[in-house]
């Protein structure tokens, strides 16, 4: 017995989960066992009245199911078998637990989350605190897996079909107090107060008449409208709405939230043995699926890009310096204000463009704090981080400064120069941008060795990618803080060489211009950016260069022909001065294609290219450029340069990203191949 | 004893009351201030031993504006904050609670300002419809509380206006623009000497503006919901608009009065912020501070009178200082109102008046009005009045450097009788 111990406070029993080899705790097949042997020692001790589960750990109650484990099942050759197995295990355990013969609470307190609230679900009753950190949730999806220990019925079953299908189907969480309103949770307390509380709840489920008042709490939580959706017919009716809006998000890609629906729709009041063994069939199956893999590995990827930093210490940064106002520059701002909790002194070229800044982070917490996603005195401090002006005053503290003016070398270099002046010796310059080799940026300065490239991608307080660009000269500590410093912007850094275009603008160009010369033959815009959208990419690519910009995509096809040459062709019609005409921006702000001008320009008849042919060259272009940027090793490996991908471009997740996806296709498929595989 | 300075300051804008800055409460003013200061001077925020801010309609949702301001400027916690109340010379004692906790040891660098949100002062229910809401909480029937229904009357909406009682001083039952319309029949000061002296002030403020004067005092402003940058003063008429001053109507007195919205100073909301520590602080920081503060004086009469404040604050200050009025090469009065300025010019030059209504010895010497408010005053550029007092003392500072004046004077009335007197001085060590 390691990682739970026994606490005995009278006749109630504390099993406090402290997995003394982990920080957090997760439910791995030990857990899972070594559970199942004390709790049969608790279900016979005389002297146990009463179990309340908590969690000895400060970081949260059970994180989930233990990843690497999973990970491990997905990528083995009986996957199946083995995540039915699995399912299996942990079912056995919750059914244990809800057929305990005593009442069994669970006292929750940080993450719970998968399987650590498939095990809350199980106990008979759940008290939760007030912390903030406190999330109660079933993200498996995000995994593309099923949730595989009773989840699917049990969490349903106790906040009502609609709230508990909606709660998979999104992998969101709930804090405490949203718990309690659901009547997920019982009772809701500080921290400090939980183990009585919940040893109070059990002492109420121990007794017949108080356990009806909490039960008849709990169905007060479910609002009668709610509950005429169990009826029979309307249950369906509601099956068939949630699976349209699942298929018009996933066209069908993802296997698990469809299992999800069928699971819940089809048993709901059915027996739970017959729910149950479904349900771990479900779990089999999508934990085989490539899907499920991919996503898997896309999250330990994640993993590996914060170990980027490597063992190279640094002084905790509380002041990050920001320089410009642009559209980088206040996306920026957000994230730096709203995620990395560091203090901003701003600099701008007049107040005036200081202003717009100020608002869009203002906007931004706003609408966090409408949404009641954050308290409005959190939303006030992390707007309150920011102090514009127009010199640069508050940047004498600065551990790293963010340049993000617009490409222009010279303005660059000026600012270092300025920069240079007021900044401590050890203070890292962070540039953004996507076309200026950073060596060239790093002429002049006197201490070049503090400059780093940081590209962001539009918009900057959404998109998760961050290319990070050492120069040659840059020093290894540098590089370090400014990989720390993406990561406390919950930004994924990628590390790539200092070539032009870096990695992902480079990809992407390829890709770009061979749909533009695909249009130049007289294929129809519409279809081309449809195959993309089939293939799983947000947007076409056609549309895409209207939303990038016009200006901005033709400087950056322009900088890369220069460098790349003939390899990177582009037709005509893509370099015309009133190139712009062939997009209209909608009412919703978002770009919409004229295929009629752009067929008019090219004045081609439609080949006829089929829509497979279409995404074959697509991706094969893609591909391609992948695969070269990873022989010149532009990127440390196939698997970055596949996180980088999926995050800087909404290259499909369930894919895998370039590389992966190139190896389950065809051989011959692109350039070269590579020697190196997935990592 | 350590000679105290002012190391340097920085105001916001001064925006005329329900315009652009009036999404802004005080303590988000105080803020803002807070984090130009610490922009503008390269003082580590941590050495700061005390903040202090004036303020006089204290916001009900941040009781200590100083604190919450100071904390939320993002100033290290470990650094005590408080608020202090004198009426208009709010800020200026927050100047002088800075020279006392200096002098007596107790600090050595400590931000003293003020900070002023007249757009949000309050409107209050009256007792009568307090006593409404209190009577329909108690009734418990439905019988009971129809009955407390039909007691109410429309009279009870009308609110109580915080500014307006804010300026009426119970002692005397006047408001601050009949102590003033008291000071002009008494010695006879003309409504167009009131309106030229406002249309001066005007101008004054106007040339100030039009050669950058400001441009070293001001940090801008940022107020939602639109956060468009407030970059200077918004209250000076042009030549245009500030000729028509003779068209208002009295305000005070309707109707035989010379005290006109024109020529009285401008309800405004704005802050200031200055850094007040010792000689040797500056030295070892390296830092030329702006002036050395020679003294500071406040001084009572009666509140009937208390446009009369400088004359007797700066009776006590020149006693003190052992400095003359011709010393003086740059005098700011207050301009709370034209006719209370015009009526100060008289008694600081008679001996007469000074002896004879205010008990002076004598009066303190005459003003040589080519010196005075050179910036324009309130009536043009506004008077947040908690945050007056530190405003006149930055532009004092600023204007001895521009006119390469060795001291000048700065004081002002307060309402209920008082006046506050500073003087400063430039020295070979310091801007």
């Amino acid at each position: 017995m390691t990682r739970t111990r026994i606490e005995l406070n009278g006749r109630v029993a504390h099993l406090i989960l402290d997995d003394p080899g982990a920080k957090v705790n997760t439910l791995g097949a030990e857990l899972l066992a070594e559970l199942a042997g004390v709790l049969g020692a608790l279900a016979t001790d005389p002297a146990v009245g009463a179990v309340v589960i908590r969690s000895g750990k400060s970081t949260g109650f059970i994180a989930g199911a233990d990843l690497n484990e999973l990970g491990a099942i997905a990528v083995a050759p009986d996957a199946r078998e083995r995540g039915l197995a699995a399912a299996r295990l942990g079912q056995a355990l919750m059914n244990t637990i809800e057929d305990f013969p005593k009442p069994v609470v669970a006292a929750v307190n940080g993450a719970c989350l998968g399987g650590g609230l498939e095990l809350a679900l199980a106990c008979h009753g759940r008290a939760v605190s007030s912390d903030p950190s406190t999330k109660l949730g079933l993200p498996e999806l995000r995994f593309g897996i099923v949730p595989g220990f009773g989840g699917t019925r049990r969490l349903p079953q106790l906040i009502g079909l609609m709230r508990g299908l909606e709660g998979i189907l999104s992998s969101r969480s709930w804090s405490g107090r949203q718990a309690l309103k659901l009547g997920l949770a019982d009772d809701y307390c500080f921290p400090e107060q939980l183990p009585e509380v919940a040893e109070a709840l059990a002492a109420k489920l121990g007794d017949a008449a108080l356990h009806r008042e909490v039960l008849a709490a709990r169905r007060k939580t479910l609002p009668a409208w709610m509950r005429l959706l169990h009826l029979p017919g309307l249950r369906h009716l509601l099956a068939m709405r949630v699976r349209a809006e699942v298929m018009k998000k996933t066209h069908g890609r993802y296997p698990a939230p469809l299992r999800v629906i069928r699971l819940v729709i089809g048993h709901w009041g059915g027996s739970r043995d017959r729910w149950l063994a479904a349900e771990a069939g479900a779990l089999g199956d999508t934990v085989s699926t490539r899907v499920a893999q991919n996503l898997i590995r896309l999250f330990f990827l994640g993993k590996d890009a914060a170990k980027q930093a490597g063992t190279i210490p640094g002084a905790a940064v509380e002041t990050v310096g920001l320089v410009g106002t642009g559209l980088m520059g206040s996306g920026i701002a957000v994230a730096l204000a709203d995620h990395a909790g560091v203090r901003v002194p701003l600099k701008g070229t007049s107040a005036k463009k200081l202003g717009p800044v100020l608002r869009k982070v203002w906007d931004y917490e706003a609408k966090r704090i409408k949404r009641r996603q954050i308290e409005r005195v959190s939303g006030l401090k992390r707007f309150q981080l920011l102090s514009p002006g127009t010199d640069y005053g508050g940047f004498r503290n600065a551990g790293v400064v963010i340049e993000a003016v617009q490409e222009s070398l010279e303005l660059k270099r000026r600012i270092y120069v300025e920069l240079e002046a007021i900044l401590p010796a050890a203070a890292v310059i962070a540039t953004n941008t996507s076309s200026l080799s950073i060596d060239d940026l790093a002429t002049g300065m006197a201490h070049p060795e503090r400059l780093v490239g940081m590209h962001f991608f539009m918009p900057a307080e959404v998109m998760p990618l961050v290319e990070v660009i050492p120069g040659s000269r840059s020093s290894p500590e540098a590089v370090a803080a400014v990989v720390r410093l993406a990561l406390a912007m919950d930004k994924t850094p990628v590390v790539v060489k200092d070539t032009p275009g870096f990695l992902v603008n480079r990809v992407l160009v390829a890709y770009a211009l061979e749909a533009a010369r695909m249009v130049g033959e007289g294929v129809p815009a519409s279809r081309v950016d449809g195959a993309a959208t089939a293939f799983g990419f947000p947007m076409g690519p056609v549309r895409l260069v209207a939303e990038v910009g016009v200006d901005v995509m033709r400087e950056v096809v322009r900088h890369l022909q220069a460098a790349y040459g003939d390899r990177l062709p582009a037709p005509a019609w893509i370099g015309r001065e009133d190139l712009a005409r062939a997009f209209t921006k909608g009412r919703d702000g978002k770009w919409a294609v004229n295929g009629d001008v752009i067929a008019g320009w090219t004045g081609k008849p439609d080949p006829g290219t089929t829509s497979a042919e279409i995404e074959q060259r697509l991706f094969a272009a893609l591909l391609d450029e992948s695969r070269r940027c990873l022989l010149e090793g532009v990127v440390a490996s196939a698997g970055l340069l596949d996180l980088a991908m999926v995050y800087g471009t909404g290259f499909p997740p369930d894919r895998g990203g370039p590389i992966r996806e190139g190896e389950s296709r065809a051989p011959g498929v692109g350039g070269p191949a590579p020697d190196s595989g997935t990592s | 004893m350590a000679e105290i300075v002012i190391l340097d300051g920085v105001r916001t804008p001064f925006v005329k009351a329900g315009t652009a800055a009036k999404g802004l409460t005080a303590q988000e003013l105080g803020r803002q201030v807070l984090v130009s200061l610490f922009r503008k001077v390269p003082v580590p925020p941590a050495e700061v031993d005390e903040v202090i801010l004036g303020c006089v309609a204290q916001p009900i949702d941040a009781t200590n504006v100083a604190r919450v301001a100071a904390i939320n400027a993002g100033l290290p916690l470990s650094i005590p904050a408080y608020t202090v109340q004198r009426n208009c010379s709010s800020s200026m004692q927050a100047v002088s609670n800075a020279i006392q906790m200096i002098e007596s040891g107790r600090a050595e660098v400590v931000v003293a300002g003020g900070t002023e949100s007249l757009s949000n002062a309050p409107l209050i229910y009256n007792p009568e419809f307090t006593e409404f809401f209190n009577r329909l909480s108690k009734a418990k029937t439905l019988p009971q509380r129809l009955a407390v229904f039909a007691s109410f009357r429309l009279g009870m909406l009308n609110p109580r206006i915080g500014i307006l009682e804010g300026l009426t001083d119970p002692t005397c039952g006047m408001i601050m623009g009949q102590t003033a319309e008291l000071l002009a029949r008494e010695l006879g000061i003309t409504r167009i000497q009131q309106d030229d002296f406002a249309l001066a002030s005007h101008r004054k403020a106007a040339t100030a503006v039009s050669r950058g004067r400001f441009g070293r005092e001001i940090a801008p402003l940022y107020a939602p919901p639109g956060f468009e940058a407030i970059e200077a003063d918004n209250g000076i008429r042009d030549e245009a608009t500030a000729r028509p001053l003779g068209d208002l109507h009295p305000v005070f007195d309707r109707h035989h009065g010379t005290v006109t919205a024109g020529n009285s100073s401008q309800i405004t909301d704005g802050a200031a912020a200055l850094i007040i520590t010792t000689r040797d602080r500056a030295a070892a920081w390296g830092i030329k501070p702006l002036a050395r503060i020679v003294g500071d004086a406040y001084a009572g009469l009666e509140p009937r009178r208390m446009g009369l404040g400088p004359v007797v604050s700066t009776a006590k200050l020149l006693a003190r200082t052992g400095r003359r009025m011709s010393d003086f090469g740059v005098v700011e009065i207050n301009e709370a109102f034209a006719a209370q300025v015009l009526a100060c010019l008289r008694f600081f030059d008679s001996d007469r008046l000074s002896s004879d209504r205010l008990g002076l010895p004598k009066a303190p010497g005459p003003v040589n009005p080519a010196m005075l408010n050179v910036n324009g005053g309130a009536i043009a550029l506004g008077h947040p009045v908690g945050s007056t007092g530190a405003r006149l003392l930055l532009t004092l500072a600023h204007e001895l450097k521009e006119r390469n004046v060795e001291s000048g004077l700065a004081t002002l009335c307060v309402g209920g009788g008082q006046g506050a007197a500073f003087a400063l001085e430039r020295t070979a060590w310091t801007q």
